[in-house]
């Protein structure tokens, strides 16, 4: 059920940090290479599972739930700063494409008939 | 008892008498029988030996009369053949065909004409001394002669610069120069005699040079330079060039922006010519108070060079239209206004017929034309002639040369229908009378009188058609160039952009599949600093996830979320774009597939422009 229910509701998370990318400097035989890391797979994991595990100073910035009927929470951090109000913004507009995302994924899953705006009068008309 | 034949009695009186009178007497004699006498009576021998112009079938020596009158009026233009010569040819060529003594001095002039030329084709026509030259070997390259001599007279543009040409050589071009200045320059007499340009000339070529503030002639240190510039020739030439000039030229000591020919008639239409005069004015209409400004105004420039010189240019643009038919001389009498009265008439019927055909706005411009090309003040016998206006409807005129067919038809249809006039009229009217001799009665009376003969062939026509489409492309390029790329790189844009978009939407989809964020970096706080990240992952049911660096700049978050709103356009774009392509496979297999993917690719490019427009 747990699996049905994550599919129907729509949950955005934002968390800050400092996240940055570290330079990794590898020497090779003829020349130096640096590399951008970071673990992303392992970060969204975690954070998909709830169980960040890191030194890092992060914290969860906004939070927002739909659920199928569209009843909306949402969860802003308290004691937000001037340079926060940006960031929330940030989380409106992903919120917004989220939405809009899953919106028109299910708009071209669905057969045919049922789509809205759809009418008698197709390409094949 | 005629003068001359009393004279010529006394002569031969006088020969066996006194000595010293009788040597006089021979003289005189010797002058009125070798020079005179072969003029004005056909003399039963030729001087020339054999005269023959048995070349022609009798079908065709019409068509060679005219071109024999031609070659006679650009011979005497070009000072080959003397006034007098002329004048006796005028008289007696009707007989020419039957007596070619008559054209016995029109030999001797082309042969001088011929010796002056730099024309390379010469060698092809005739390869023996000039000298040698008889009518037949005229005859036989008449049309080319006449094409070739009528460069040196004509206004329409058609004169090459010279290669190589000093002031005081005696050959064609300094006769055409000579010819030039005599055609423009009104105001010293002496010029009429001459007929090649010495540097006894110079003062008049810097006149012309001054009045047109052309600056072509003037020369630093003030020495006179002997060469003509090739941009002095090609003004000149061109009587459409030269009016450009004179209308670009300001007179001195006026405000000048408009000109207008300013002229009374009495009231039995003789002209007072003391009373014509150019009007330098600032504005041109139609308003009394305009006109009353404008004859003031024209007092001013009455009696300078720029006055004769915009009545000579005007002439001569009327004489090559067929309106005028005087002598171009510079003195605007009844004969110019009745060719300027002529043309306005012209263009009203030919309004009135055209009138159904125009929009309401067409037909007041060209009525506010007319009005401005020509206009009588009220009460009075003063005209004003706006001289820009007027240049407007002469430029729309072809000359005969280029005359359409059917306008031919239709002058004798109209002259059919004429009471009196049957078909044998017009066919004597027309066919066997000379058409020159018509139009031009008095060529003979009224020897400064020219005919118009154009030089702008069929050929050269569409030549000159050519080169003036070149110039206008050249000219208006520059003016769409800008906004035929601009437009084009809009469109190449579009179709750049949606390209760029669909393999995007590709990538992004990718990701989205495959569970990768999209990653922003944000500029380091600090130079060399490490650079902050801004990653979002959207899972395949749209949770989304996102890690936000807290010290990230406000324009670095908006990019973010730009690029958040891109990752679900661009991959929803690659998604039906995708959908679309394989559809419009599917039905390119059907009957008429094709027709259909090209009506869908032009709907989508008509969209895109509608686009770029709106």
């Amino acid at each position: 059920m747990s699996f049905l229910k994550d599919l129907v509701t729509l949950d955005v998370v934002t968390v800050t940090g400092k996240f940055v990318l570290k330079k990794e400097a590898k020497t090779e035989s003829r020349r130096n290479v640096q590399r951008h890391i970071i673990d992303f797979d392992s970060m969204f994991n975690q954070l998909e599972n709830g169980s960040v595990e890191t030194d890092a100073e992060m914290r969860i910035l906004a939070a927002t739930r739909i659920e199928i009927d569209r009843d909306t929470y949402h969860f802003v951090s308290s004691n937000l700063t001037e340079a926060d109000e940006g960031l929330v913004k940030m989380h409106f507009d992903a919120v917004t494409a989220a939405t809009e995302g899953r919106s028109a994924t299910l708009a071209r899953l669905m057969p045919r008939g049922l789509r809205r705006g759809d009418d008698a009068s197709g390409d094949n008309a | 008892m005629n003068e001359r034949v009393k004279h010529f009695r006394d002569c031969c009186r006088l020969l066996d008498q006194d000595k010293e009178e009788s040597k006089a007497a021979a003289d005189s004699l010797g002058q009125m029988v070798e020079e005179d006498m072969p003029q004005e009576y056909g003399i039963p021998y030729s001087p020339e030996g054999t005269l023959k112009t048995n070349t022609v079938p009798d079908e065709q020596a019409r068509h060679y009369r005219g071109l024999w009158h031609e070659l006679v009026q650009h011979l005497t233009d070009l000072g080959y053949l003397s006034d007098k010569e002329f004048v006796a040819y005028h008289k007696r060529r009707r007989s020419a065909a039957d007596d070619p003594v008559i054209l016995s001095p029109v030999l001797k002039a082309a042969r001088t004409y011929l010796a002056e030329e730099e024309w390379p084709e010469l060698a092809e026509i005739y390869t023996g001394d000039f000298s040698d030259i008889q009518l037949y070997h005229l005859e036989q390259y008449l049309g080319q002669l006449v094409e070739r001599i009528a460069r040196y007279t004509s206004f329409d543009g058609v004169l090459p610069p010279p290669a190589a040409y000093q002031l005081g050589q005696v050959n064609c071009y300094g006769r055409s120069l000579a010819y030039r200045l005599r055609t423009l320059i009104t105001f010293d007499k002496k010029l009429h005699d001459v007929y090649v340009c010495t540097e006894a000339e110079i003062g008049y070529l810097f006149n012309l040079d001054q009045i047109l503030e052309l600056e072509l002639l003037k020369k630093p240190d003030h020495a006179i330079d002997l060469q003509i510039p090739k941009r002095f020739w090609e003004i000149i030439a061109d009587i459409d060039v030269l009016y450009e000039k004179f209308r670009d030229a300001k007179p001195p000591g006026t405000r000048k922006r408009t000109i207008a020919l300013v002229y009374s008639l009495t009231a039995n239409r003789s002209m007072q010519e003391a009373e014509v005069s150019l009007s330098a004015s600032p504005s041109l209409g139609t308003k009394p108070r305009w006109t009353k400004n404008l004859v003031k105004d024209s007092e001013r420039i009455t009696s300078r060079p720029y006055n004769f010189l915009g009545i000579r240019i005007l002439q001569v643009k009327l004489w090559q239209t067929n309106f005028y038919i005087g002598a171009v001389d510079g003195t605007w009498g009844t004969v110019s206004h009745e060719a300027v009265e002529q043309l306005i008439a012209q263009e009203k019927e030919m309004l009135a017929e055209e009138s159904p055909q125009l929009k309401r706005r067409q037909i007041k411009d060209r009525e506010k034309l007319l009005a401005r090309a020509q206009t009588k003040l009220p009460g009075e016998s003063t005209y004003v002639v706006g001289l820009a206006p007027l240049y407007t409807l002469l430029a729309h005129y072809h000359s005969t040369a280029s005359a359409p067919e059917e306008s031919v038809e239709n002058i004798l249809e109209d002259l059919k229908n004429q009471d009196g006039v049957d078909d044998e009229a017009i066919d004597k009217k027309v066919l066997h009378d000379d058409a020159v001799g018509e139009l031009y009665p008095d060529a003979a009376k009224k020897p400064r009188r020219r005919v118009a003969y154009t030089r702008v062939s069929f050929w050269q026509g569409i030549k000159r058609g050519i080169k003036r489409i070149g110039r206008w492309i050249a000219k208006t390029i520059k003016k769409l160039l800008g906004p035929i790329f601009g437009f084009v790189k809009l469109i190449l844009g579009r179709i750049r952009s949606s390209i760029q978009r669909f393999f995007r939407g590709f990538r992004y989809l990718g990701y989205f599949l495959l569970g990768k964020p999209i990653v922003t970096l944000a500029r380091p706080l600090a130079e060399g600093g490490d650079p902050m990240v801004m990653a979002t992952k959207f899972g395949r049911d749209w949770d989304g996830y996102n890690l936000i660096n807290d010290e990230a700049r406000p324009e670095d978050i908006d990019r973010h979320s730009a690029h958040i709103k891109d990752m679900k356009d661009s991959m929803f774009y690659f998604i039906d774009s995708t959908v679309k392509i394989i559809k419009a496979i599917g039905k390119l297999t059907q009957p008429g597939g094709w027709v259909w993917l090209g009506l869908k690719i032009a709907r989508f490019l008509l969209e895109e422009v509608v686009d770029i427009i709106v």
